[in-house]
């Protein structure tokens, strides 16, 4: 997933002809003064960072004179806010507000169609809505050929009990808002609040999209503005971490997947999307502190598990490592188990100081074995013994240390 | 028997001459599976490994009847390949491609569903009926380290976890039916439930283990199929991911599928509502081959070899 910062989102509705409100970005507080001026009247001063529920975190502040503005900016700006920090600011013109209302469109992983999620109430976030009063929510299916129809649009509008030119003006932006969905394979886009203005218009005064970064192929148009890389989820990534997608890019016919944890003391590299977190669970549940999570998929693997190993094991206060995972069909395992020798007679590590443990199941058995055996004391483990029985020794292992 | 692959499914293979096609054909061949033609876009004509390769889906589907298509096609390409075995209503579609757009697998099973086509995947590693056949790479070159033919059904989120259940069932001399990698993307074209229907009816299988992950409602909704309906089998679970419960909302895994929101997709609340619906809930690998031998009366037969 790819999220957007939001004055990114507000150009794409922009363009989409749905109405956002003026804004500029700044990143000083005379910056802020200044865009304020500009804008004339209250402003609203946001923090940019690819996060939600920034309100609650303090991100938004509303500014009434330019003054106001510079303060605002300057209180912001430098602070890490939900784990980000504040290095840019959305300064915009503050709307009359008459209504706001809620908008999502997203996929469902079930009925597998996209979903448009509405409620009267904007302005809270759509998880209170669910939880305080999801009567309120309605939820409309789409079907993926007729997309959102016109009527289905109008319906919704009509159920905020809007009339006239208001109602026609929501259904326009909800049609519209569904049009950017499909354009630029979003996964999500969220309009909270839209809001209906004094002077009757349906304005998105805050706007979240989120791009399918397996689609960023065929946007060439977002390149600049899609960046995978601006947060691992919920904080910007670590140092380790964009090491990591430094090396996955040596090729793209393969990818890695990497998360590092603050604590831990196991280099973990256990990899499948399912085997992965049976480790994982087992780990935890044993009491082990894994310091990372891990999974590759085919391609040039020795090159990668080689510099992903030499990577990792960088990381100060390790223990012991264990890497391997499920039974592999195809991937000979001794090329994986090559490129992580590799990195480990590199960095000169001695498994009978420092425990390593292979749970590596597949063709290449053999060769795989023979080169774990060029350094003493690595525990080899294949399908004999169980994922859950490798993490288990591995965590013994570790423990007296 | 087994469910939707035996030795008797005609298959077509899409993007035959890839490498990855190319990699896995000669050892699905080998292991029985029928392959009656495969389709490359521009290079039909001339046939691969005795097989008969055309321009098309339509062109292959005029000289020879498909039940099942397998689609060894990059991501990108994966929709419109898919997209035209729906139109020539192939029974069963596999998308075994990791990385398939949201939207384009939308469009995928909305087609598919209006044509009445069944799909398996994306991120599918393909499936097996042991001793009969298999389709994409499941079982490798040598299916038979890890698969034997027997009682139990498996369905897997993961390809991977789907051997290593087979491997530790065959260990203890306990054969499977039919696996089948529903795949391990947010969104997939078959999940449990309609697979479940297809095992229950099968006489061969005894048993079933499905494993779950972190992620959608599909858990959820096997647990409420089977407080519904009921499952006349045996129905043994191995969920993961409760690891993620500790760790921030919004940090990505290996499947696409593994977010929890909105309510679902919490791996304890899956366990949970499988455990009240009566299936068996397995804590790991070693006690899914201990439950399934309890459940199928293998264990007392055991003891009673010893005495």
């Amino acid at each position: 997933m790819a999220r957007l910062l939001e004055h990114h989102a507000l150009s794409l509705l922009r363009e989409a002809e749905i109405p956002v409100p003026k804004f500029e970005v700044v990143s000083s507080p005379g910056g802020g003064k200044e865009a304020a001026t500009r804008l004339g009247g209250p402003v609203i001063v946001k923090a940019l960072i690819p996060v939600g529920r920034r309100g609650k975190a303090g991100a938004i502040k509303a500014a009434q004179t330019p003054e106001e503005a510079e303060l605002a900016v300057r209180e912001l700006l430098g602070r890490s806010i939900l784990n980000f920090p504040v290095r840019e600011l959305l300064v915009s013109e503050a709307i009359p507000i008459a209504r706001e209302f809620f908008a999502s469109l997203t996929f469902d992983s079930m009925f597998r169609t996209p979903r448009l999620l509405f409620s009267p109430s904007g302005g809270v976030d759509v998880e209170s809505v669910l939880a305080e009063e999801p009567s309120q929510l309605i939820e409309q299916a789409i079907d993926f050929e007729a997309g959102l129809t016109r009527s289905q649009a109008e319906t919704i509008a009509a159920s905020t009990g809007l009339k006239g030119k208001p109602r026609k003006k929501l259904a326009d932006a909800l049609s519209a808002l569904y049009h950017l969905f499909r354009r630029y394979d979003a996964e999500t886009v969220e309009i909270n609040p839209l809001v209906l203005t004094n002077d009757e218009r349906a304005m998105a005064a805050s706007a979240v999209v989120v791009i399918d970064d397996q689609a960023l192929f065929r946007h060439p148009e977002l390149a600049d503005i899609a960046d995978p890389e601006l947060t691992n989820g919920w904080r910007p990534l670590t140092a380790l971490e964009k090491e990591m997608r430094k090396i996955d890019r040596i090729d793209t016919g393969s990818a890695i997947r990497f998360n590092e944890f603050d604590s831990g003391d196991i280099a973990f590299m256990m990899t499948g999307g399912g085997a992965g977190f049976l480790a994982l669970d087992t780990i935890l549940r044993l009491g082990g502190r894994p310091a990372t999570t891990f999974d590759i998929t085919p391609g040039r693997v020795e090159e990668k598990m080689y510099l992903a190993t030499k990577a990792i094991l960088s990381k100060p206060g390790l223990k012991g490592m264990i890497a391997g995972g499920n039974i592999t069909n195809f991937i000979p395992i001794d090329i994986k188990v090559r490129g992580v020798m590799r990195a480990l007679k590199e960095l000169k590590i001695d498994p009978t100081n420092f425990p390593v443990v292979f749970r590596f199941a597949g063709p290449g058995e053999e060769v795989a074995r023979d080169l774990a055996a060029e350094l003493p004391g690595i525990e080899f483990y294949d399908a004999a013994t169980s994922i859950e029985d490798a993490v288990k020794k591995i965590v013994e292992l570790t423990k007296t240390r | 028997m087994s469910i939707l692959l035996d030795e008797k499914s005609r298959v077509l293979i899409q993007g035959i001459t890839s490498r990855q096609a190319r990699t896995h054909l000669p050892y699905m061949v080998r292991y029985g599976t029928q392959i009656v033609a495969g389709v490359a876009p521009g290079k039909g004509g001339e046939p691969l490994e005795g097989i008969p390769v055309y321009d098309s889906v339509r062109s292959a589907c005029e000289h020879h009847d498909a039940d099942i298509s397998v689609l060894f096609v990059p991501a990108p390409f994966a929709k419109k390949a898919a997209l035209e075995a729906v139109e020539n209503e192939i029974p069963l579609v596999v998308v075994l491609a990791e990385g398939v757009p949201h939207h384009d697998t939308a469009e995928i099973i909305d087609r598919a569903g209006k044509r009445g086509v069944r799909v398996i995947g994306p991120n599918s590693q393909g499936m097996i009926s042991p001793g009969k056949a298999k389709l994409g790479g499941t079982g490798g070159a040598e299916p038979e380290r890890i698969y034997r033919q027997g009682p139990v059904g498996i369905l897997s989120r993961s390809g991977g976890m789907g051997g290593e259940i087979a491997n530790v069932l065959s260990r203890r001399g306990i054969g499977q039916s039919t696996f089948i990698s529903i795949g391990g993307d947010l969104m997939i074209g078959t999940s449990f439930v309609p697979l479940l229907e297809l095992f229950e009816r099968d006489r061969e299988t005894k048993a079933v283990v499905i494993f779950g992950e972190a992620g959608t409602g599909h858990e959820e909704k096997v647990a409420e199929f089977v407080l519904q309906d009921g499952f006349g089998k045996p129905l043994i679970a191995l969920i993961v991911g409760e690891a993620i419960e500790q760790f921030p909302k919004g940090m990505s895994f290996g499947h696409t599928s593994s977010i929890i929101g909105r309510g679902v997709g919490s791996p304890s609340r899956k366990k949970m509502l499988l455990r009240e619906a009566g299936v068996h809930v397995a804590e790991g690998l070693s006690e899914v081959a201990l439950v399934v031998e309890r459940l199928l009366g293998l264990d007392s037969a055991k003891e009673d070899n010893h005495v």
